[in-house]
């Protein structure tokens, strides 16, 4: 029985030996993710609960200041979904907020279901640009029709928690020095499929926790595309958001370059739809992953280097990206091989083993997100525990496979420049400037 | 022997001319034989006096002078429309010697040939000013066509119609709403324009405006999208002394399409900096300065209009004689819209107790045109005997209304199908024994009978009996 082999494989090794089988998970992934989790979470909702009247405070502050918040929703073909956002915009406790919709060159009926929107009151500026620009032209397009102090930047098959708007802005309030604020990004459709249903564990696990662990260690590195609050002097000061893919990573490394805080904020829910399909997932994560190549090891590679404006943080938070998502990508294949050559004979039991830790850190790491989210989180994020046993499948096989290959493809042929997500004439004027 | 006759404001006027036509003096109108006239040559060479000799004659009650043709005659070859078009036909005074053009005297002699077959042509005298123009509607027989006009309040004229009103203001087209109401013209889509909500003048300022603080004071811009960097920014930002220079990352922008392009126009407003790319429109009146945005205004559909077979006989019988207008006098006739909404009553009525049945009845008398023009004056008296039979079959909470003429649909109120066929049986054999006895005259009698619940959609079973008569 393999039970029983497990068992006798696992009576036979002292500790050196155990290591020496299990080095990636305990010396990597163990203690990045399940230790610090560990640690930091607890100590997070502690601080939380401790600074409850600093909290207050903040919010008062916000709501005597009342300032204009500018919620931009840049996007192409995304009418269909802008009706049920602007739904949820309409909830929010904060409401001082104006609502502008940029129509990247859309060519289904979102003009017309803006216009409808903007007639009835329920929006504030529709902008259309009649050629396609790409997201950070769209972005940068509603820049010039703001008048808020704060950018609120969403995704327009988003919707957000009632309270969403008031908590992403509330950092602010905490600390002069934050220059954006991350939401919480969580899985809308979670029951549409079982893709969909493996991503809400990977959401909560990656996005919630992890932000929120990357955001106390003053690493954090992205702000996402689908909730991110920013200060609009900044924003004016950088010129807006660059050519992406991966432009949420790349304006978040250069507000941080600017010397500003950085925050994710656990407490501010967004809910987006997901891919429903592995093949959809892989074409999201194959242009995700490859933008960790072009902005932090091309664009950004300078955050690296001792210069003038070099800062601990700021190196950190690329290093430990490049470190654990590309070099340790690299790590399982060795080990693969190392248990084929040395160990060949207990290469299933060790396979087995491994797979059983995973799945028991992933569970740790679920159950440690859903006390992040506490009474914010819901029923349906709770039920996908029964999905936990085939989460080391997923981010192991599935995402390390698609991440593998899209780094292979950006080191080597520079993909990114070719993707249909930009407009080829901005692809090809940022491939010619190594952009 | 018919001739044409010269009409001038002073008989001097004629005696300047080489034209060899008997010449009549405005005011003197009614003193000609004026069945022997052709037509009126009107002497236009001063467009005031020529437009005031036109008014005199077809002002006159007469039918014989206010339908007959009128040629303007002009010294100008380059009349203004709204000048040419209030007569049948202009000619340049030059080189004209009384001789018409062929398809000209065809037209006129149509006309004369209707004057002729008019009943009352000689001893009536058409009193009112609705009657007087269908009949010049009927005797011309032509579309009547809305012209654009900057020298009426409206925008639109029907230039014909004009010279029937002593005042130019909206009566010609009060008329004409009338006639269409009465079903003896009918309207039909010519164009669309914005009028005035407060003062219907066409006359309307449209200018873009701040949607923010409605200033009118913008600035338009081209918004530039910088391919290199993405910065997207109004075309004066990257202004630098004559070159489009990226504010964002100092680049030169050189050729549009390749390093650059223009995605939108862009406004800002010089009185509240606002800055939007969809201004609003506001369209001011000229007339009585009342702002509104154009979809605020009044939308008028202008219509062209040709006569319907009911008006064609109603331009020779008149007015009086028309069965609807008879009915009208025995029983309620009730407007459509007013009908519909008694059925629906009617049907919420049966859907809440679900008791009774009620039936709805459509009937037909076709060739009533025929009947029109076969008993002619007498059409009234036979239409006043059909109106008391509808009274003596139906019941005062019957309900009635009428889709033409000659289509009409009851409303049988607690009457289920068998009893409505002994009132349909009843009423149609009536109409025979009325129609046959009297005038021997077989009419065709089309009707269906539908029975009234939730599901009857008024319009449907309506559309689709008229098209079965279209059919």
């Amino acid at each position: 029985m393999l039970i029983d082999e497990i068992i006798a494989f696992l009576k036979g090794l002292d500790g050196w030996s155990f290591l020496a089988y299990f080095w990636p998970f305990f010396l990597f992934d163990f203690t990045r993710y399940v230790l610090l989790d560990l640690v930091i979470i607890p100590r997070y909702l502690w601080r939380r609960a401790r600074g409850a009247r600093r909290q207050q405070a903040a919010r008062r502050a916000l709501f005597k200041e009342r300032p204009l918040v500018s919620v931009i929703a840049p996007g192409k073909n995304e009418g269909k979904h802008i009706p049920k956002l602007i739904q949820s915009l309409g909830r929010q406790s904060y409401r001082h907020v104006e609502i502008i919709i940029v129509d990247d060159g859309s060519d289904d009926d979102t003009p017309g279901i803006c216009r409808r929107l903007l007639n009835a009151g329920k929006i504030d500026r529709f902008v259309r640009n009649e050629i396609r620009g790409g997201k950070a032209s769209a972005a940068n397009t509603a820049l010039n029709y703001i008048n808020g102090a704060y950018v609120v930047h969403l995704d327009a098959d988003s919707h957000l928690a009632p309270d969403a708007i008031e908590q992403i802005l509330l950092p602010f309030y905490l600390d002069s020095n934050v220059g954006a604020v991350g939401g919480d990004i969580r899985v809308a459709n979670n029951l549409l499929s079982f893709a969909t249903r493996l991503q809400t564990i990977e959401y909560l696990k990656a996005l919630s926790t992890g932000r929120t662990v990357n955001s106390e260690l003053d690493i954090l590195r992205i702000i996402a595309g689908a909730f991110g609050a920013f200060r609009t002097d900044i924003l004016r000061r950088l010129g807006g958001w660059d050519v992406g893919p991966g432009l949420d990573g790349d304006i978040t490394v250069k507000i941080r370059k600017l010397g500003y805080r950085v925050v994710h904020r656990p407490e501010a829910a967004c809910y987006t739809n997901v891919p429903d399909t592995f093949r959809k997932l892989a074409k999201q994560r194959y242009r995700w992953d490859r933008s960790m190549v072009r902005f932090r090891m091309r664009k950004h590679a300078d955050i690296l280097t001792p210069n003038a404006n070099f800062r601990l943080s700021n190196f950190l938070a690329s290093a430990e990206n490049i470190f654990y998502n590309l070099i340790l990508d690299a790590k399982w294949w060795i080990y693969i091989v190392q248990l084929s050559i040395l160990f060949p004979r207990h290469l299933p039991v060790v396979l087995v083993i491994n797979y059983l830790l995973y799945a028991l850190s992933s569970a740790i790491e679920y159950f440690v997100a859903l006390m992040l989210l506490g009474r914010s989180r819901r029923p349906v994020e709770t039920a996908m525990a029964w999905y936990l046993p085939l989460a080391p499948l997923y981010t192991g096989v599935y995402l390390r496979t698609v991440r593998t290959f899209a780094y292979l493809m950006e080191l080597l042929h520079r993909a990114s420049y070719h993707d249909r997500w930009n407009p080829w004439k901005v692809s090809s004027i940022a491939k010619r400037n190594k952009l | 022997m018919s001739h044409p006759a010269f009409i001038s404001e002073h008989h001097t006027a004629h005696q300047q001319t080489d034209i060899d036509v008997p010449a009549v003096e405005r005011e003197h109108l009614g003193d000609t034989d004026v069945a022997e006239v052709s037509y009126w040559l009107v002497d236009a060479r001063d467009w005031a006096a020529g437009q005031r000799a036109l008014a005199s004659i077809r002002q006159n009650p007469c039918p014989h002078v206010y339908l007959k043709p009128v040629v303007l005659i002009t010294a100008d070859s380059t009349l203004p429309a709204k000048v040419r078009d209030t007569a049948d036909l202009h000619v340049n005074i030059d080189g004209f010697r009384g001789k018409l053009p062929d398809a000209a005297e065809a037209r006129f002699q149509s006309i004369r040939n209707y004057i002729a077959g008019l009943p009352d042509a000689i001893e009536s005298s058409d009193k009112t000013l609705s009657f007087r123009v269908l009949r010049f509607l009927a005797s011309r027989d032509n579309a009547l066509q809305a012209h654009m006009t900057a020298d009426h309040h409206a925008g639109f004229v029907y230039p014909a119609l004009l010279p029937f009103f002593t005042e130019q203001d909206n009566s010609h087209l009060q008329v004409l709403e009338f006639l269409e109401s009465q079903r003896l013209i009918r309207g039909e889509f010519q164009a669309r324009a914005h009028l005035c909500r407060q003062c219907g003048c066409a006359f309307l300022n449209f200018t873009e405006a701040c949607p923010d603080c409605a200033s009118p004071n913008l600035h338009v811009d081209e918004l530039i999208h910088h391919f290199r960097c993405a910065h997207t920014a109004p075309m004066d930002e990257f202004r630098q002394q004559g070159e489009l220079v990226c504010p964002k990352c100092d680049h030169n922008l050189q050729h549009i399409g390749v390093d650059y392009d223009k995605p939108s126009m862009t406004y800002q407003c010089n009185s509240c900096n606002s800055r939007f790319q969809d201004p609003v429109i506001v369209s001011t009146c000229f007339n009585c300065g009342h702002s509104a945005e154009p979809e605020q205004q009044t939308h008028q559909e202008i219509k062209r209009y040709n006569l319907t077979s009911i008006g064609r006989n109603a331009a020779i019988y008149g007015l009086d004689n028309l069965f609807t207008q008879l009915l009208e006098n025995e029983i309620t006739l009730q407007p459509f819209p007013v009908f519909r909404q008694f059925l629906q009553v009617e049907v919420a009525r049966i859907k809440r107790y679900a008791l009774s049945a009620s039936s709805l009845l459509f009937i037909d008398l076709e060739d009533l045109d025929k009947l029109y023009l076969s008993v002619g004056r007498r059409a009234g008296e036979v239409f006043g005997e059909l109106g008391a039979l509808f009274r003596a079959v139906l019941r005062d909470s019957d309900v009635i209304s009428s889709r033409s003429e000659s289509v009409f649909v009851i409303l049988l109120t607690e009457t289920s199908d068998s009893a409505a066929q002994i009132a349909l049986q009843r009423l149609t054999q009536g109409i025979r024994d009325l129609l046959t006895a009297n005038l021997e005259y077989d009419p065709k009698i089309r009707h269906r009978i539908v029975g009234v619940d939730a599901m009857l959609d008024l319009d449907a079973v309506t559309e689709a009996f008229l098209k079965d008569h279209a059919d």
